[in-house]
């Protein structure tokens, strides 16, 4: 039989009140680290919903570990790492139910929601085409800025990986976006 | 050195995570989620305590007995020679799933790796380039789903390896029955189309959007009177349900499936009944849809060839970025065998991402971890080997694609 994978020391204490040891230090790492994080998720996940719940999830997690990976020193990297593989995991749940398309690029971009307007809304909408992973892997690479052998730790891919699939997304975009990415091109899209 | 096409992205993404606002969890919010954590974790450890839980039927309602009227496929015109019983006694061992294990023999299911079709006798057909996702052969004909910016296409292809006519657009799956007689599809426009010795069949018209989950019979499968006892059961778009297109046209699959996963000779059915963000339930019917159990703890997947073994996600709920293993179980829902990766170094995390029976008794399975794909073959026996060696591949998506046959 399956062997729990939770120990019952990590099990939480009651939702209200801080009443485990190191509950205080968990929560100030929430308070000081939720902003950065939500920013990403919303990046993956294309939505403000999706964001919070998804870093609500990631978090849960982590304090279900707490005592156990607080003191790492790429904490950061372990909750991003946390974070992206539940991103796939919500999606395939969602898949499940049929709430959420293939990885085939759709006819039309996804409808934003009111936080995913902005100057540049032309090239985020070509981003939320890509790939889910292959999202991932420009979410950590463009946007959190770590270099290929960061993400490739994230993402637990190789580095060959990381840029293949940086290259693919850039390449994608280029074709699904000429104005914004191909500096040959005018704003009409026509070759100059 | 970033280029002017990155530079464009990263100021892009900067400026769009900068619009949310507002946005905010809470850490009574974070303790509440990790005690619905917890509990979903209870629910999938203790699987073996709750087997008691799973519905289970006398051996006699196993074996089928007579299809009622109204049942939605028509009587084979010859009986399969199986028995549902299993050959071994469960042993509900799980083990912990590796890679570092004895090197087995060559897949003796056909498969594609890249464009090059490699059949289970050895031989090799080139296909043209592409990204395929489904195969089948039979005979010199090979059926594969390939993806391209537009979405999926079936196509057919000769004993060179060269499309035969047009291919079928946004088609993503094709099914051959259990003694590769027949291979069926569903077009775009929702025409169910099968394929066997005497050519191509139009079985009716499904929903258009509809998938080809299986298809049963023991015949070509082309309206003659050989060929007529056949049917093609389907998943539809939307909340359609599951479904089964005989000669006498579609009918709605009895019970309570919201998705089929498989179904078998005997027309027993494995499905999802429900499915939500802690994690799903899954029956199993025999022809008289009557359940013959179901389980809210494992992800009944396949039927294995003789339909008396179910491949299976370990645990109901999945948690990264494939299945933790996979199961193997019986008709009475009780585990034969076993893997599952029960680490906690995230980078050292298993997945199985994507298997088929290589015959009735064992599974291959792609896994993934570290940055490589390894085929494994996993027996009903508990046994485990290395069939492929592992390969260093530059994209997410498994190396390999299995060709039922």
């Amino acid at each position: 039989m399956a062997t729990p994978r939770t120990p019952r020391s990590r099990e939480p204490g009651p939702s209200k009140g801080r009443s485990r040891p190191y509950d205080d230090d968990f929560a100030s790492y929430l308070e000081a680290r939720q902003p950065a994080l939500l920013r990403t998720a919303y990046l993956l996940t294309g939505t403000q919903h999706g964001a919070e719940d998804l870093v609500q999830e990631t978090m849960a997690k982590l304090y279900l570990s707490w005592d156990k990976v607080r003191r790492q020193e790429s904490l950061d990297g372990y909750v991003r790492r946390v974070m992206v593989n539940e991103h796939n995991s919500l999606w395939r749940r969602a898949w499940k139910r049929k709430e959420v398309a293939t990885d085939v690029l759709p006819d039309r971009l996804p409808a934003a929601d009111a936080a995913s307007i902005s100057t540049n809304s032309h090239l985020w909408s070509f981003v939320q085409t890509l790939p889910r992973k292959q999202r991932a892997v420009v979410v950590l690479r463009y946007y959190e800025e770590l270099s290929e052998a960061e993400t490739a730790d994230v993402l637990g891919i190789s580095v060959g990986t990381v840029k293949s699939q940086a290259s693919r997304a850039l390449a994608a975009l280029r074709a699904r976006a000429p104005q914004s990415l191909n500096p040959h091109s005018s704003p009409t899209g026509e070759e100059r | 050195m970033n280029t002017q096409e990155e530079r464009d992205l990263i100021r892009s993404l900067h400026d769009q995570a900068d619009q949310l606002q507002g946005a905010h969890v809470s850490f009574d919010a974070v303790a509440g989620r990790a005690q619905s954590v917890v509990r979903r974790r209870r629910i999938v450890a203790g699987a073996g305590v709750l087997a008691a839980a799973a519905i289970l039927v006398p051996a006699a309602s196993l074996m089928g007995g007579p299809a009622p009227k109204g049942s939605e496929i028509p009587p084979a015109t010859e009986a399969p020679s199986v028995s549902p019983q299993p050959s071994l006694d469960p042993s509900g061992e799980i083990q912990e799933l590796s890679v570092d294990v004895p090197v087995g023999s060559v897949p003796g299911l056909s498969y594609l790796e890249g464009n090059i079709l490699h059949r289970a006798d050895g031989s090799t057909l080139a296909l043209p380039k592409g990204d395929y996702g489904d195969a089948v052969t039979q005979g010199d004909t090979t059926f594969a789903v390939k993806y391209n910016e537009a979405g999926p296409s079936l196509y057919l292809f000769d004993a060179a390896g060269d499309p035969v006519g047009q291919p079928y657009p946004e088609t993503s799956s094709v099914v051959a029955t259990a003694n590769g007689t027949a291979v069926a599809w569903i077009d775009k426009a929702g025409e169910v189309w099968t394929y066997g010795s005497t050519g191509l069949f139009s079985l009716g018209s499904a929903t258009p959007g509809s998938s080809a989950v299986a298809v049963v019979g023991t015949g070509p499968c082309d309206g003659t009177e050989e060929g007529s006892a056949c049917g093609v059961f389907y998943n539809q778009p939307g909340e359609g349900g599951p479904m089964n297109i005989s000669e006498a046209g579609p009918l709605p699959v009895d019970g309570d499936l919201i998705d089929l996963s498989d179904a078998t000779e005997m027309s027993f059915l494995v499905g999802m009944t429900s499915s939500t963000d802690d994690s799903s339930c899954h029956q199993v019917l025999n022809d008289p849809r009557e359940v013959v159990f179901e389980t809210c703890d494992r992800g009944p997947q396949r039927f294995s060839p003789e339909g008396n073994y179910l491949s299976a996600d370990p645990t109901s709920y999945g948690d990264g970025m494939g299945a933790s293993g996979l199961v193997i179980l019986d008709l009475a829902g009780e585990v034969v065998a076993g893997w599952e990766w029960t680490g906690t170094d995230p980078n050292e995390q298993l997945t199985v991402v994507g298997h088929a029976w290589e015959d009735n008794e064992h599974v291959l399975a792609q896994v993934y971890g570290n940055g490589t794909w390894t085929m494994l073959r996993l027996g009903v026996d508990g046994s485990v080997e290395r069939v492929l060696d592992q390969i260093q591949d530059d994209d997410f998506n498994p190396p390999w694609v299995f060709a039922q046959q």
